[in-house]
């Protein structure tokens, strides 16, 4: 809970994405969806500026992966449903650049741009967290843009 | 290692499906959060507010 009496919970869900997985298997095999999310008490509007999330989220984190295998993947994507998720990818990024624990993890991420019949154009951001010295990430790099252009692509048959 | 790559697509169901699906799924577990955050505010806040 922060000073201002925002509470954040933290979640690692190995079910998130498992359904969307099955021909990934670094990521299927121990990638947990990690999500966080701040519920803010009645009467407060906006989340006032507390350098101590930023920390304590990256933290956990960097807990959550130590007592890992190197393997272990944790998963994102940020939230759209607000059409703020490009603000939170940037918040995101910030927050791992500036963390006390970069130098035990590499974060990954990939901007996925869907055009609307509209002409609007559309971002989604999703990526992973994980150890430094895992040996899979290139396999998992790879595996993350295959993914991202499977999922553009409708045509896409799984078994080919 | 921080890398961003831009995958273009025309108006793509699947993938827009596939963001809305997760964006549910999260929306969820907030719901399944909620009750134990009222309580763990609850609780700090009694405890805070002790000292």
């Amino acid at each position: 809970m922060t000073k201002a009496n925002i509470v954040y919970s933290v979640s690692f869900d190995i079910t998130l994405y498992s359904n969307y997985l099955d021909s990934y298997p670094c990521l299927l095999h121990k990638g947990y969806g990690f999500g966080f999310f701040p519920e803010k008490p009645e009467g407060c509007n906006r989340i006032p500026h507390d350098k101590m999330i930023a920390q304590t989220i990256m933290d956990i984190a960097s807990d959550f992966i130590t007592n890992q295998s190197e393997d272990v993947f944790l998963l994102y994507h940020c939230e759209s449903h607000d059409g703020r998720q490009a603000f939170r990818h940037k918040l995101f990024d910030k927050w791992y650049l500036t963390s006390d624990h970069n130098d035990k993890m590499i974060k990954y991420g990939l901007e996925v741009e869907i055009k609307r019949d509209s002409g609007e154009k559309e971002y989604h951001y999703i990526g992973f967290i994980t150890k430094h010295d895992n040996k899979n990430v290139i396999d998992a790099i790879i595996e993350l843009e295959q993914f991202s252009v499977d999922l553009v692509n409708e045509s896409t048959n799984k078994n080919h | 290692m921080l890398k961003k790559v831009v995958i273009s697509a025309n108006n793509n169901n699947k993938a827009l499906a596939f963001f809305a699906e997760i964006n549910k799924k999260k929306e969820e577990a907030k719901v399944k959060f909620s009750d134990k955050t009222a309580r763990l505010r609850e609780m700090l806040t009694k405890k805070t507010g002790s000292h």
